[in-house]
C-alpha cells in the first residue's frame, strides 16, 4: 500500500517536469516580429542611379565615390555607364564574336576576390579553387600608379551558342578606399588577342578619390559620348531595349497588358553556324522540348519571303519555369553571316507580336 | 506499473542509453563528412529519431534514436532512479549532489539548445551597428518607410516561407503570399533577367545557404505585385559578387529593395539575414591583427570598440580580443574573425540565458565528489583508529 501511494506521488512530479520541458521547447518557435528602428544610413555599395521623379529622397547626398580616368584603346566602344560601374566597354570582332570590359569599384566590401574568381570560373564551367590554388594562379600587373593582381581563365568547352569558348581576364586591387575589379570577358580568341590592349588600358588608368568638397562627381569623367553597339534600327512600339548578353547583338523586352512578357534577341554569327537542325534543337531545348530528327524539320520550319531576305521561321510551344512559353525563331542568312532573331515569352503575346517581329527583321540589318 | 517504473529507473537502461548515445556520436561523426556539421546536428542530435529513406523517395523510417530522445530518456532515468531508489540520507549527500549536477547539466544543455541564439556583427573600422545578424537564417523584412525618422519593420522568419502560404499579421495591412521559396540558390543571368536557381543545401562548415523567394503582396484592392527577393540582392558582399561576375549585363538598380505603396504609406521589402536589434551602438575604432614575424600565422587579433547607449548615458571603450569577450545586455561578444584586408572585424554574438548552468553543474558535481570521497575517507580513518 505504501509503495502504491509513493508511485502516485512521483508520477505527477515527473509529468510536470516533462511538461515544463516541452512547454519551454515550444516557446522557441519562430514567429513574425514587429519593431521600430531609427532609419539606417544608406548602404555603401552603389545601388541605383536616382533620377528626378523616381520617388526617392534626392535631398540626401549620395555617397561619394572614387572615380577613374583612362585612355580608350582603339576598337573599344563605351557602353552607357551607371552608378554601379565605373566603366564598361564592348569589343566586337566584326564576325559576331564579342568581348566586354567592366570596371566595378566595391566600397565597404573586402576579401571577395576568391569568391568572385570562383563565380567567374563557374560561369566558364571550371571547378572552384581553394585559397592556395588561387594564389598560384595570380600574377602582378600595373594598374595606373598601383600594382594589381591578375588572374586569367578560359573554358575548356564551348559555352556560347554551343560553339564559342569563353575567356576571362580579371584584375583587382585596393585603391582609394575601394576594391576595384577590372574584367575582360568574351570569346576566347578575341579576349586573348585583346589582352595587350587591356594591359595598356590598365596602365593608363588614374585613380581619383572622393571629391573633397562633398560634391558628387560622376563615377567616370572625361568620357567620350556614350555609344552602344546595340543596333540603331527602328524598333516596334512597345519594345524596350535591354542590355544584351554575351554574343547577343541586341535584346528587347515586350510587356503585355496583364503581366505578360516576351524577350527578343538578335545574334549574328559567321557561316551556317552548325546547320538548321542543330539550331532548332538548341532552341527546342531552351523551352524544354525534346530534340527532333532531320526528317521532322520540314514539318516545323517554314520558309518566308521578306522584302529583302528569305527567312526560315520556327514556331515552337513549350514550357519555361513551368509556364507555357512560345518561341518564334527566324534564321536569316545575309552574305557570309547568319542572323538569328528569337522572340520568347507568353504564347498570346508572342502571337500578337509576330507581325512586329517580321517587320523588325527586315529593318534590323 | 511497478515494472515500468523499475525499468525506467534501472541501471541497465542507463547502460543501454549510454551505448546507444556512443553509437549515435559515431554515426553523426561519420555522417558529418558528407552532410556537414549543421545538418548532422539537426538530423542526429536535435531530433527524436535519425531518419533514413532511399535516395529520391519521399518517405523515411526511423533507424536510430536521436539526441533528444536519448537525452530525454537519460534524464527520466536519472530522475526516476532518484525518486524511486535513492533515499535522502546524510551518507548519500555526495552522490545526490553529483547526480543533481548531471540532471542540471542535461536540462541546461536542453535549454541552451532551445534558447541560445548565435549571430555575428561585422564592423568596418569607423562604422557602427546596433544589430547583429544570423549567418544561417534569413527573414523577409517588410518595412514601412513613410516616417522620416524611424522605420517600422515586420520581419517574417524564413521558416514560414512555404510555397502557397498566405501570411497575415496585425501590423501588416495586406497579405503576403509566398509563391516560391528555395533554401539555397545560385544566380543566373538570362538576357538581362536575374534568376535564382535552387541548388543543394550548403554542407561545408564555411558555406552558407543563400535563399530566394517569389512573394506577392495582396491587398483588398488587388495585387500590388509579385517580386523575386533574395539575400543575393540585399547583402553588400553578395551584390558585389553579382556586379563583378555579370558586370555590365545587370539591369540598373537590380539590387534596390522592392518598393510599393498602400493606402498612402510607402513600403520596402527585401530578404536579408535575420537581425537582432540592440538598445545600444557598437562603433569599431580600431582592428588589430598581429602575425608572427615572417609568417601569416595570426598571433593576436583584437577590436577596440566604443559602446554608446544613450538611455543609460553609457559611452565607453572596450578592447575585445581572443578569450576576452565583452559581456553586455545578456550577450557575449567574442572576437570571432576578420575579413581579408584587416579593416573588418567580425564579432560573434551569443545570447544564452542558461550560460551559467554548465558552471553550476560542474561545481555541484565537483563538490559532490569531494563530499563523497571525504565522507568515505573519514569513515575509513575512523575505522582504522578503532
Amino acid at each position: 500500500m505504501v509503495r502504491g501511494t509513493h508511485r502516485h506521488g512521483y508520477l505527477p512530479r515527473i509529468c510536470l517536469l516533462l511538461l515544463i520541458s516541452g512547454g519551454l521547447a515550444g516557446c522557441s518557435r519562430e514567429e513574425i516580429s514587429s519593431y521600430r528602428v531609427p532609419k539606417e544610413q544608406k548602404k555603401s555599395l552603389p545601388r541605383h542611379a536616382h533620377g528626378p521623379g523616381d520617388g526617392h529622397n534626392h535631398e540626401a547626398p549620395a555617397p561619394e565615390r572614387p572615380h577613374l580616368h583612362w585612355e580608350l584603346p582603339t576598337g573599344w566602344s563605351e557602353t552607357s555607364g551607371d552608378t554601379m560601374r565605373a566603366g564598361s566597354f564592348r569589343i566586337s570582332a566584326g564576325d559576331g564574336r564579342l568581348a566586354e570590359v567592366s570596371i566595378v569599384p566595391l566600397q565597404g566590401v573586402t576579401g571577395v576576390e576568391l569568391e568572385s574568381v570562383n563565380m567567374w570560373r563557374q560561369s566558364l564551367g571550371l571547378k572552384e579553387v581553394g585559397r592556395e590554388e588561387f594564389a598560384g594562379m595570380t600574377s602582378k600587373v600595373q594598374v595606373g600608379p598601383a600594382t594589381g593582381t591578375l588572374v586569367e581563365m578560359a573554358s575548356t568547352e564551348a559555352r556560347v551558342e554551343g560553339k564559342f569558348k569563353l575567356r576571362t581576364i580579371g584584375v583587382f586591387l585596393e585603391q582609394e578606399g575601394a576594391l576595384w575589379f577590372f574584367k575582360m570577358t568574351g570569346e576566347d580568341a578575341l579576349v586573348a588577342e585583346q589582352k595587350p590592349k587591356f594591359l595598356t588600358f590598365l596602365k593608363s588608368v588614374t585613380f581619383h578619390g572622393p571629391d573633397a568638397h562633398g560634391e558628387q562627381k560622376p563615377a567616370v569623367t572625361a568620357r567620350e559620348p556614350a555609344s552602344t553597339t546595340q543596333g540603331d534600327w527602328p524598333i516596334p512600339q512597345g519594345w524596350q531595349a535591354t542590355e544584351p548578353g554575351q554574343m547577343v547583338k541586341a535584346s528587347y523586352k515586350i510587356s503585355g497588358g496583364s503581366g505578360q512578357s516576351a524577350d527578343v534577341t538578335v545574334s549574328v554569327f559567321p557561316g551556317a553556324t552548325g546547320g538548321l537542325l542543330a539550331n532548332v534543337n538548341r532552341w527546342r531545348g531552351q523551352i524544354n522540348l525534346p530534340p527532333i530528327q532531320e526528317g521532322e524539320l520540314a514539318n516545323l520550319v517554314s520558309e518566308q519571303q521578306l522584302p529583302r531576305d528569305k527567312a526560315q521561321i520556327v514556331d515552337l510551344l513549350g514550357t519555361r519555369a513551368g509556364k507555357e512559353t512560345r518561341m518564334l525563331g527566324a534564321i536569316v542568312p545575309r552574305g557570309e553571316n547568319t542572323w538569328f532573331f528569337k522572340m520568347t515569352g507568353d504564347s498570346e503575346l508572342v502571337g500578337q507580336q509576330k507581325e512586329n517581329l517580321l517587320g523588325f527583321i527586315d529593318k534590323a540589318r | 506499473m511497478g515494472k515500468i517504473w523499475k525499468a525506467l529507473s534501472s541501471l541497465w537502461l542507463t547502460v543501454i542509453l549510454l551505448t546507444l548515445a556512443g553509437v549515435l556520436v559515431f554515426m553523426g561523426t561519420m555522417a558529418q563528412v558528407k552532410l556537414g556539421l549543421y545538418i548532422v546536428q539537426e538530423n542526429y542530435f536535435q531530433s527524436l529519431f535519425v531518419m533514413w529513406g532511399p535516395q529520391g523517395a519521399n518517405w523515411k523510417i526511423p533507424i536510430w534514436p536521436g539526441g533528444y530522445l536519448l537525452g530525454g530518456l537519460l534524464l527520466v532515468n536519472l530522475i526516476t532512479a532518484h525518486v524511486i531508489r535513492f533515499k535522502f540520507t546524510k551518507k548519500k549527500i555526495g552522490i545526490i549532489m553529483v547526480h543533481g549536477g548531471l540532471i542540471f547539466l542535461l536540462i541546461g544543455q536542453f535549454l541552451t539548445e532551445v534558447y541560445q541564439v548565435e549571430s555575428f556583427m561585422a564592423l568596418e573600422e569607423g562604422s557602427s551597428k546596433n544589430y547583429s545578424e544570423n549567418g544561417r537564417r534569413s527573414e523577409v523584412a517588410i518595412i514601412d518607410v513613410t516616417d522620416p525618422q524611424t522605420d517600422h519593420v515586420v520581419a517574417i522568419p524564413e521558416s514560414m516561407l512555404e510555397p502557397g502560404r498566405e501570411i497575415r499579421h496585425p501590423q501588416l495591412p495586406f497579405t503576403v503570399k509566398i509563391h516560391e521559396y528555395a533554401l539555397n540558390t545560385e544566380p543566373r543571368l538570362y538576357g538581362s533577367e536575374l534568376r535564382f536557381i535552387s541548388t543543394n543545401q550548403a554542407v561545408k562548415m564555411n558555406d552558407r545557404n543563400i535563399p530566394a523567394a517569389t512573394v506577392e503582396i495582396k491587398a483588398e484592392d488587388g495585387s500590388k505585385g509579385t517580386w523575386k527577393i533574395s539575400n543575393w540582392l540585399a547583402e553588400d558582399r553578395l551584390v558585389g559578387l553579382l556586379l563583378t561576375n555579370y558586370s555590365s549585363r545587370l539591369p540598373q538598380g537590380f539590387s534596390e529593395p522592392v518598393q510599393f505603396e498602400h493606402k498612402g504609406r510607402r513600403y520596402e521589402m527585401s530578404m536579408r539575414p535575420e537581425r537582432y536589434y540592440k538598445p545600444f551602438q557598437l562603433h569599431l575604432l580600431d582592428f588589430t591583427h598581429e602575425r608572427y614575424a615572417g609568417t601569416d600565422t595570426p598571433k593576436n587579433f583584437s577590436s577596440r570598440v566604443r559602446l554608446v547607449r544613450p538611455e543609460t548615458n553609457e559611452d565607453r571603450e572596450i578592447l575585445i580580443y581572443m578569450n576576452n569577450p565583452l559581456r553586455y545586455w545578456g550577450e557575449t561578444y567574442y572576437q570571432g574573425g576578420f575579413e581579408p584586408g584587416d579593416t573588418v572585424s567580425i564579432l560573434q554574438v551569443v545570447r544564452n540565458p542558461s550560460w551559467l548552468t554548465p558552471y553550476i553543474s560542474c561545481v555541484l558535481v565537483g563538490v559532490g565528489l569531494l563530499v563523497q570521497f571525504l565522507s568515505h575517507l573519514v569513515a575509513f580513518a575512523k575505522k582504522r583508529s578503532v
